[in-house]
């Protein structure tokens, strides 16, 4: 088990920023809130490559990151993070550690995309914002044909492409990363109502 | 699986976060965030339903001046405000610095700097302002607040608070649209419809970590009935839940009831679950499975349709007697203790 250092900064970053809005940062929470941040720094044009790690889709629609999930395991066993009711928390040493790491230049740039992804949790429920995500249109079709598939390779990267170019249509004016990610996941939860509405065989009601 | 440029601009169009950061910019929008955090943790700390004369949170955009005249209380955490406030007043509360300062009188005057602020109207509105606009907030029929929604990880914690919040005195619309009558005395025909609807929508806002919470479609785990909802983390984790319900239900103006629930229908769920978890682990090998057995539980005594009056003891007469599952069934490692809603009447 080695995880890499952006691995590392990403989650103790996530866990520090859902602290005040839900007490904590569950495991599968750090993989949406890592993968959301990863994909808002391809919307503002950084190549998936640069980010560090990759992601995969699992059966169930949802991210997974092998290099988070080593890097939580690592930060809980050297003390930096602690598990509690509400998922995981930064410890005194964890809060240090983060704040250190917070002044490298290696980390400064990724530090944007992680806040206005954790930062869209405080305009929409935390579970709606993960569920919302279910709807990003790489991880519908890994649910489509449940399968485990990697994330933003050349063929899911265009795809999530058309999305953002829309959304800079819609957004064109933002500065803050915060109001494209709170519109695009708007977008996707309609996707998740209509899919909703589809299955239970009902008509889609309030959003 | 393509995209609708079209729907997006027209969601970009009435979000009040893009609507606010494409008139207040850069600054507006980080004073925007400062107040919603503080909202969300004002609503932690004070139940929706203490706040019966609404609250007020204003965030100033570039500057820490009070936005109330005349004495305040500060404090460096919203969660103070469960033991500082009584319900009796209105409440005004303004991010500062280091905390937040709270009026208990209503914000009246027109504020002389740049702002963003929320206010909760009794009964459940919730809007977004500043000194020139107004935006409404997004609502979810299942919460009394967008930005208060508690949030749990654990299924059977949620489940509880569902019960205790939502179904008990019936204040989730959708499960109170499963009433005949006013005192909630009888169901409606087919009431499981909008408790699967009510249940699904609570799970779907406040359990965390959640990949999906479906309503199950007819014939998915054999061909006799189908389990209820279907729960799915993002790892091998479900959830199968069976919703039974207790007590009469009939047709308006029918001098006779539909149906007639008892106990022997919770226990009959609790076979049921039993046996969906038993096709599920054969058919699902991978998934670890679990089973819980929800019960809104409407009996009363000397109840007929149509309804009629009844006394305030006939009606309470079953909201301590707990069912009496088969111990085999509750001892099983897969099985979650059953929840039971009592569901109160309204005379």
């Amino acid at each position: 088990m080695s995880a890499t250092p952006e691995a590392i900064f990403d989650c103790l970053s996530i866990a520090n920023e859902l602290g005040p809005i839900a007490g904590g940062a569950g495991e599968s929470e750090i993989a949406n809130f890592g993968y959301l941040s990863c994909l808002l720094s391809v919307y503002r044009g950084v190549a998936p490559s640069d980010w560090g790690y990759g992601f995969a889709a699992t059966k169930a629609a949802a991210p997974y990151s092998e290099d988070l999930s080593d890097a939580i395991e690592s930060c809980r066993l050297s003390g930096l993070l602690e598990e509690g009711p509400n998922g995981f928390t930064l410890s005194a040493r964890g809060l240090q550690e983060l704040v250190g790491l917070s002044e490298l230049k290696r980390f400064r740039s990724r530090r944007a995309y992680l806040h206005a992804a954790c930062q869209s949790a405080i305009a929409i429920p935390l579970p709606l914002v993960t569920e919302s995500l279910s709807a990003e249109p790489q991880l519908r079709q890994a649910l489509r044909l449940s399968s485990l598939r990697p994330l933003l390779d050349e063929a899911g990267r265009h795809v999530v492409l058309s999305h953002f170019a829309a959304l800079s249509q819609a957004v064109p004016e933002a500065q803050d990363l915060f109001v494209p990610a709170v519109v695009w996941l708007a977008y996707l939860a309609r996707q998740v109502e209509a899919d909703t509405a589809e299955f239970d065989g009902i008509g889609a009601e309030e959003g | 699986m393509n995209v609708d440029p079209a729907e997006m601009v027209g969601i970009a169009e009435q979000l009040y976060v893009a609507r606010l950061a494409a008139t207040m910019g850069p600054e507006g929008t980080e004073a925007l965030k400062r107040l919603l955090l503080m909202v969300r943790q004002v609503h932690l700390a004070i139940t929706t339903e203490r706040m019966t004369n609404g609250l007020v949170v204003v965030c100033a955009v570039d500057r820490d001046d009070p936005c109330l005249p005349g004495p305040s209380a500060s404090f460096t955490d919203a969660s103070a405000l469960t033991a500082y406030f009584d319900g009796k007043t209105t409440l005004t509360v303004q991010v500062s610095i280091d905390g937040l300062r709270v009026w208990t009188r209503p914000l009246e005057q027109d504020l002389s700097f740049d702002f963003v602020g929320y206010r909760y109207s009794v009964p459940h509105r919730e809007t977004i302002f500043t000194r020139n606009a107004q935006y409404d907030v997004p609502v979810i029929r299942m919460s009394a607040s967008y930005f208060g929604i508690p949030y749990f990880m654990d299924l059977k914690r949620s489940l509880e608070q569902y019960g205790e919040t939502w179904v008990k005195d019936s204040t989730c619309e959708i499960f109170n649209e499963s009433w005949l009558d006013p005192h909630r005395l009888l169901f409606a025909p087919e009431p499981e419809f909008r408790m699967r609807r009510s249940l699904q929508r609570h799970l779907r806002s406040g359990l965390r970590e959640h990949t999906s919470v479906s309503i199950m479609p007819e014939q998915n785990i054999n061909e006799t009935r189908p389990v209820d909802i279907k729960v799915t983390w993002a790892c091998n984790r479900v959830a199968l839940i069976e919703i039974k319900w207790l007590g009469k239900s009939a047709a308006q103006g029918s001098d006779r009831c539909t149906q007639k629930h008892y106990a022997g229908r919770a226990k009959e769920g609790a076979s049921q679950l039993r046996d969906y978890l038993d096709a599920y682990h054969k058919e699902v090998p991978h998934e670890e499975a679990r089973g819980y057995l929800a019960v809104y539980d409407a009996r009363r005594r000397n109840v007929t349709a149509p309804p009629s009056t009844i006394s305030a003891a006939d009606a309470a007469y079953y909201r301590y007697q707990e069912i009496e599952y088969d111990a085999e069934i509750l001892a099983r490692p897969d099985f979650e203790q059953p929840a039971r809603f009592f569901c109160e009447a309204a005379l």
